[in-house]
């Protein structure tokens, strides 16, 4: 199932903006993000050690980092880069179609 | 065979231990601690709850022996390919007063699950009494509220913790206990009893005492084997004691010769990758500016940088008049330090500002509308 985001071009590079499970239908609110390399990612959007929303969170290049204690997450693979997260991130795939920022939910 | 003997399992041992696996180290990797399976410090006092790094199936499963001992003497190791790593960490300060053992520090789980425990016994909240106003101490006294106690927090500072919140964060900080119903009393205990505490002639009864005045390297088993010792662990830039190249030490016990001993929790981190480096050969990313967090009464407090580098402090207020960051320039005008009250991104736009030597105009810093991600912007562009 695909949920429309939004236009692209809203979401400027190194922004994210949350999706919350209730406005997709998604079993969880998720977070995408406008990376560096120019390119949308979405992973779920709380924070695999405690509660924190990763779409706060600082990016930088395809990592972004927790607002709370710093865990870093690859967008792209959702794999954890530092502590105190060690599980992964859930990762969703996310496409530009027409302009639109489609999510496969 | 290639050996890591680490000593200390908290953030520096444990986290060494899991770069040695991830980069593949074809050896034997031993943790030994008295307190078994590794967990994390920081949640002790602020949730009074013990969470374990992984699980124990890692251990097993990444070949990585868990030995449940304290260590008390240790050879230095002969062989060129094996490795002993003290983690030891700190141990709490102890009050110099009659009565002293009757005070609990908050330092392990167990702690945390004694205080826990008896917190939940009084029907009517129990009374606390918490000597000292650090992190930890206010910490404490912030969760023991919560759970339901009447608060008494002793400190012979109206400002605690300046020299490295800087001084108007530690005075605004100090200042919030009581506006969350803790009573603060300045002063000194004179003495302690089973179930109450003195400050200054005031007789104070509690069911609870804890001492939280600070910590000490501990360095009884790096004394035992001998390693130079002067505020922690005298060790190189790799991490190696001045006695011996193949005796490291980590975290919290260890100090960089000439410098400042490291006291937090990013930085242990960043000492056991540095660690597995120095055993492994490889670069290890070097020391990033320090970064430490505190949670209290609904607020998450950070600090970035070093507060004695500032010479001159340049605070921002919200809307309301609040201090929201306090900023540290030192005398050239760069950024050296800064303390917030939830920041969100601003740490980590302080940190990569400090790290590049920014000089911030004033009145960007004052401004609450400058966002993170817009300061620094003009030198750049």
């Amino acid at each position: 199932m695909s949920y429309k985001v939004g236009p692209a071009d809203e979401l400027p590079e190194g922004e994210a903006l949350l999706v919350p499970a209730s406005e997709s239908g998604a079993s969880e609110d998720i977070a995408v993000f406008h990376a560096e390399d120019g390119n949308f990612y979405a992973l779920q959007d709380e924070c695999t050690h405690e509660v924190a929303s990763l779409s706060d969170g600082w990016i930088e290049g395809c990592e972004v980092e927790c607002p709370m204690h710093s865990s870093s997450f690859d967008m792209r693979t959702g794999k954890v880069q530092c502590m105190p997260a060690t599980e992964d991130a859930r990762t969703y795939k996310i496409a530009v179609v027409d302009g639109n920022l489609e999510l496969d939910i | 065979m290639p050996s890591v003997h680490i000593v200390g399992g908290g953030v520096a041992g444990f986290t060494l231990a899991r770069e040695l696996v991830s980069k593949g180290y074809a050896g034997n990797i031993k943790i030994s601690d008295p307190e078994g399976l590794p967990y994390d410090r920081p949640p002790l006092s602020k949730s009074l709850q013990r969470e374990y790094f992984v699980p124990p199936a890692w251990f097993a499963e990444h070949g990585v022996s868990l030995i449940e001992e304290t260590v008390t003497e240790l050879e230095a190791p002969s062989a060129p390919d094996e490795w002993v790593v003290l983690a030891t960490g700190t141990t709490p300060k102890k009050l110099q007063v009659p009565g002293a053992q009757h005070a609990r520090s908050l330092h392990t789980a167990a702690d945390a699950s004694a205080l826990s425990a008896a917190l939940e016994e009084g029907i009517f909240g129990q009374r606390a009494v918490i000597i000292g106003a650090g992190l930890v101490g206010a910490e404490f006294a912030s969760t023991a509220k919560l759970l339901g106690a009447q608060v008494t927090l002793v400190s012979n500072s109206s400002a605690p913790l300046s020299k490295v919140l800087g001084a108007e964060m530690a005075t605004a900080l100090h200042a919030e206990h009581s506006r969350y119903g803790i009573t603060v009393l300045p002063g000194t205990p004179t003495q302690l009893g089973p179930d109450y505490a003195v400050v200054d002639g005031q007789r104070i009864e509690a069911e609870i005492i804890v001492a939280a005045i600070g910590v000490e390297p501990e360095t009884t088993l790096a004394q035992a084997m001998g390693l130079e010792i002067n505020d922690g662990i005298l060790v190189d830039e790799q991490l190696r004691t001045t006695h011996h190249s193949q005796v490291l030490a980590i975290g919290d016990v260890a100090r960089i010769k000439d410098c400042s001993r490291a006291v937090h929790w990013e930085g242990a981190m960043e000492d056991a990758a540095i660690a597995a480096a120095t055993i492994m050969g490889g670069e290890a990313r070097p020391h990033s500016v320090p970064w430490f967090w505190s949670d209290r009464h609904e607020s998450h407090i950070e600090t970035v940088g070093d507060f004695s580098q500032a010479a001159q402090h340049v605070p921002r207020l919200n809307r309301r008049g609040k201090l929201q960051v306090l900023f540290g320039l030192n005398e050239a005008g760069n950024l050296v330090a800064a303390s917030m009250i939830d920041g969100g991104q601003m740490s980590k736009a302080v940190k990569r500002l400090i790290a590049r030597g920014y000089r911030p105009s004033i009145e960007e810093l004052q401004d609450s509308s400058v966002g993170p991600r817009d300061l620094g912007r003009q030198e750049q562009a």
